[in-house]
């Protein structure tokens, strides 16, 4: 019955998964937390550019983004520091940029470059090298996280106030501006681009509308999490879609359904 | 009597404009210091100043004997600020006891420790509930609390008792008194509210941009550039509550 878990395009894909719902769905929760939620769909953009050099240079793609998207990551951050500008605002700026960027150059330099496989990600084309670079950035994501966490609640509650109380503010958004672009970076290659951000940021946006708590919005994050998975990896096994689309579509759904929740919730306790 | 903050001829250039211009002030040990002045005088700017969150152009800035941007942690743990109401990020799901915990460290991470904290101002109650679901009043009692926890030497404390019912914010200026006189706990307190000033604090500058005079409350609220300030007599309301 389970003869296909004898594939390793299949057992890899699976692998991929679990780690992408292990660590994505409580990252979210600190990126809706700091209000990144359109700097990581930024650095998600940068994959163009990454992608493009990976194809020109002959390099692995996965490698060159763990490379490319912190630095473009800094980069955004550096430019929000020196001008000051709407976040909003550079956000676009930034999207816009990297994307006709990378594009440019795989037309100009015809870098065989699949831009389906960028946008929706290759699950079935996952080899052990990227199930590893996943597993470092769990690791290394949820040190940080365990790290940050404090810091990162105080600066969420109000920034100033954490200034004044001696958190040294722009180390830890920083440093977790730069572990955020090591996840995006990472996951691109299974799920790509686009759907990338709603892994991220939908369970923990779900979440958010029916915790009371940090810790139960971490919690509940996790199980949509899982939930959006496996899920959206049954849909796309049933239907023609591909399975980054599939997750990204069902976390949606399931967040519209909450979002129609929660005020009725809070009806109830007012 | 050492002072625990020292301005000396403070200049802040902000917006194409001078903020602040020679201003002078500071806050001894024991002493409860009223910052007042009318909106957009330069009243945050200097809390901000001396907590080192914006530079100065000119004059001199002590704070616990250090310049502002050499503050270590450690110093910081020295210094209470409470920050001006409605400023809060009032959107994530967060208990008040994740709050404090988050704020305080690991020396409070016993609920018991926690509901001691919040008993300084009453708000033991509060201790589960969720951030986002309280009143305004209620969030500066937590913020207020959370500043006191750490047995500061110096409160900067900003409009802290916005919001806050008129009998707590008795309870609370008695609690500040109490630091003050005990552990000789020393204030700058920014405050709009007169009868709060006259009653608690023990020395009153006020400031329109510049240094427009000091002294004892009753000196300072019977001076007539008062009258120039608020645009009318000044004469202090006695809260019911502080007349119990």
């Amino acid at each position: 019955m389970l003869e296909w878990l004898e594939f390793d395009f299949v057992r890899n894909a699976l692998l991929a998964m679990a780690l992408l719902a292990a660590f994505y769905p409580l990252m979210g929760v600190y990126v809706v937390g700091q209000r990144a939620a359109y700097f990581g769909d930024a650095v998600a953009h940068s994959a163009f550019v990454g992608a493009a050099l990976a194809a020109i240079l002959d390099w692995q793609m996965g490698t060159v983004l763990l490379l490319t998207a912190p630095l473009f990551a800094l980069l955004i951050a550096w430019f929000q520091w020196r001008t000051h500008l709407p976040t909003d605002v550079l956000l676009v700026v930034a999207i816009t940029s990297v994307s006709a960027a990378g594009i440019a150059l795989v037309s100009l330099l015809e870098a065989p470059l699949s831009l389906g496989a960028l946008l929706f990600g290759d699950l079935l084309a996952i080899e052990r090298s990227d199930l590893w670079r996943l597993l470092g950035v769990d690791c290394i994501g949820a040190a940080m996280l365990l790290l940050l966490t404090r810091p990162l609640i105080r600066i969420g509650f109000h920034r100033e106030l954490a200034q004044a109380q001696g958190v040294p503010v722009r180390a830890v958004e920083t440093l977790f501006l730069i572990g955020l672009a090591l996840v995006v970076a990472v996951g691109i290659r299974t799920v790509g681009i686009l759907p990338i951000s709603a892994l991220l940021v939908l369970p923990a946006a779900t979440a958010r509308a029916l915790s009371r708590s940090f810790r139960g919005m971490l919690v509940t994050s996790a199980i949509v999490g899982w939930l959006c998975l496996l899920v959206g990896f049954g849909l796309a096994i049933w239907q023609p879609i591909p399975p980054g689309a599939a997750v990204a579509l069902v976390a949606a759904t399931l967040f519209v359904l909450t979002a129609g929740v929660a005020p009725l919730r809070k009806e109830r306790v007012g | 009597m050492a002072n625990l903050l020292e301005v000396v001829e403070l200049g802040v250039w902000l917006g194409g404009r001078w903020v602040l211009e020679g201003v002078s002030l500071s806050v001894g040990e024991g002493e409860l210091v009223a910052l007042i002045g009318p909106n957009g005088a330069g009243k945050t700017t200097l809390l901000r100043v001396a907590l080192g969150l914006i530079p100065y152009q000119r004059g001199e800035v002590r704070v616990l004997g250090k310049l502002p941007a050499k503050l270590t942690p450690a110093d910081r743990a020295q210094i209470g600020y409470v920050p001006q109401a409605l400023q809060f990020d009032r959107t994530m799901p967060l208990l008040v006891s994740e709050l404090l915990q988050a704020m305080l460290g690991e020396h409070f991470s016993r609920r018991a420790a926690l509901q001691h904290v919040l008993e300084a101002v009453d708000a033991q109650h509060l201790l589960d509930r969720e951030v986002r679901a309280l009143s305004g009043g209620e969030l500066q009692r937590v913020v207020v609390a959370a500043a006191l926890a750490l047995e500061p030497r110096l409160l900067l404390l900003d409009e802290p008792a916005t919001g806050i019912d008129v009998g707590v914010r008795r309870q609370f200026y008695d609690l500040i008194e109490e630091q003050r006189t005990h552990r000789g706990v020393g204030a700058l307190v920014v405050s709009h509210d007169l009868s709060i000033v006259s009653r608690y604090a023990t020395r009153v500058v006020c400031i329109h941009h510049r240094l427009l005079c000091t002294g004892t409350p009753q000196e300072v609220l019977q001076m007539p550039i008062m009258e120039e300030l608020y645009g009318h007599p000044v004469s202090v309301y006695q809260h019911a509550a502080s007349n119990e």
